[in-house]
């Protein structure tokens, strides 16, 4: 067995989710560059979807309190339409994970090791994510707490340096988009990352306090949400609009400009750190919902002896997929927002429903037995 | 040569593993596990160029989807 039964608090899951979230959102900046500056409000929009997606599972779980997530969809949905639904969350997770891990490769060949095969980084972060998972969710949570801080004040200190630089408003004029791109844009920003949301679903059986754990998560999800608006709006006043458009990474773009007077540069170490471990974080808790939907699925019981596999599994995965830049941007572009739909909007929505009628039909026979 | 280790890795592995497990008398654990690893490894060889991906498989499923909604919704990504 995984070494994964301990429980944690609501302000770690709200920690996790923001972590989680936050990975490399920040990176490529897709709905930043459709929208422009009306990005705010495809962005709120998603948060709003994300906080609903979090809502659901919470009210599904709490309605269930001692049972896994799994267990309560086989409740709900049946044995056999429950296996598919894990089906598909399997596949959601390997491309998400196949998103991250070739989201961090290509940011490392880009910008710091231009001669590195991709495969070998993709490699080397999937190796220490099944270590990760290997330590168990407490150890994990605990790492990700003491990271924390660090990423708190780098971010700030960086955000004031790059400030210097903002010399205007650079979300004005506001409303230049029709209301179809701006839910377009809602939809690219659910789909990458505030969507992931929904895997929280699993873990939520692990939250001590079950009435605290939809705030733990949806403070988690705001802060995610003001981090990912304010790293735009400072691409936008330090780059400009056009620039931002063409850069492949934006956000990295505008704080390789941050200097400490004359004699201090390349700030931007301190960001590819924070962007390495986020990312791994994101990769550690798909791979590690990923193995525990797994042994649910096929019944395993030595559950420790996969997460290894797993991980090649996603080496292997993430090598034959999305190979050039451009695939991957034009995938979360085209196809993202669309194929996310399943795993994280209607699933959920499904299975709220069905509480609600199962709670409604039990409460109907309670009033008629009496 | 890197892949090839790692795909030659993933196929010992599994296998190691399958016959601990066998002899723990889970024997499903260790069939899974074993596909599992050849999975993993037929991935990684040259000859599974052709091997569905999830990446594929939702091109394959939702590209008329997108084309439909996108055109619907009157959205332009050509200048991205």
């Amino acid at each position: 067995m995984m070494p994964s039964e301990e429980k944690i608090t609501h302000v770690q899951l709200g920690c996790l989710c923001f972590g989680y979230l936050s990975g490399f959102s920040t990176l490529f900046l897709l709905e930043a560059k459709f929208l422009k500056q009306d990005v705010w409000m495809a962005n709120v929009l998603a948060i709003a979807a994300a906080i609903g997606v979090l809502w659901l599972l919470c009210y599904v779980q709490r309605k269930h309190p001692d049972m896994k997530f799994t267990e309560s969809c086989e409740k709900l949905l049946g044995k056999w339409i429950a296996k598919f639904a894990f089906l598909i969350y399997l596949a959601y997770f390997l491309e998400l994970g196949g998103l991250a891990a070739r989201a961090i490769s290509t940011f490392y060949t880009t910008a710091i090791l231009p001669n590195t095969p991709p495969s070998v980084l993709i490699l080397l972060v999937l190796l220490v994510t099944s270590y990760a998972i290997s330590l168990g969710l407490g150890t994990i949570m605990r790492t990700l707490q003491v990271i924390l801080p660090f990423f708190i004040l780098a971010s700030i200190i960086i955000s004031l340096f790059i400030f210097r630089e903002v010399e205007m408003n650079p979300l004005l004029p506001q409303f230049q988009n029709r209301l179809t791109n701006i839910i377009y844009g809602g939809m690219i920003s659910f789909a990458f990352p505030f969507g992931k949301t929904v895997m929280f679903g699993f873990l939520l059986s692990r939250v001590k306090n079950t009435r605290k754990m939809f705030v733990g998560g949806t403070i988690g999800i705001a802060l995610s949400g003001v981090y990912l608006l304010w790293a735009t709006y400072l691409t936008f006043g330090s780059l400009g609009m056009s620039l931002t458009r063409s850069a492949t990474f934006p956000f990295f773009t505008a704080i390789q400009l941050v200097k400490f007077g004359e004699y201090m540069e390349r700030i931007e170490i301190t960001i590819i750190g924070i962007w390495t471990i986020f990312t791994l974080f994101e990769l550690i808790v798909i791979q590690y919902v990923f193995t525990e939907l797994m042994a649910h699925l096929f019944s395993i019981k030595h559950t420790r002896a996969f997460i290894l596999p797993i991980g090649l599994l996603f080496f292997a995965i993430s090598f034959r997929s999305f190979g050039r830049v451009t695939d991957h941007a034009m995938y979360n572009y085209e196809i993202l927002p669309f194929s996310t739909l399943i795993p994280t909007t209607v699933i959920p929505i499904l299975l709220a429903c069905l509480t609600l009628i199962r709670k409604r039909r039990f409460s109907q026979e309670t009033v008629r037995g009496r | 040569m890197f892949i090839g280790s790692v795909c030659l890795f993933s196929l010992c592995y599994g296998v190691v593993r399958f016959i601990e497990l066998w002899k723990k008398q889970a024997k499903s654990d260790g069939i899974v596990l074993l596909l599992l690893c050849g999975v993993a490894a037929g991935y990684l060889t040259s000859f599974s160029g052709g091997w569905p991906t999830v990446e594929s498989l939702n091109r394959a499923v939702y590209s008329s989807v997108s084309h439909y909604m996108m055109n619907l919704m009157k959205i332009k990504l050509e200048d991205q």
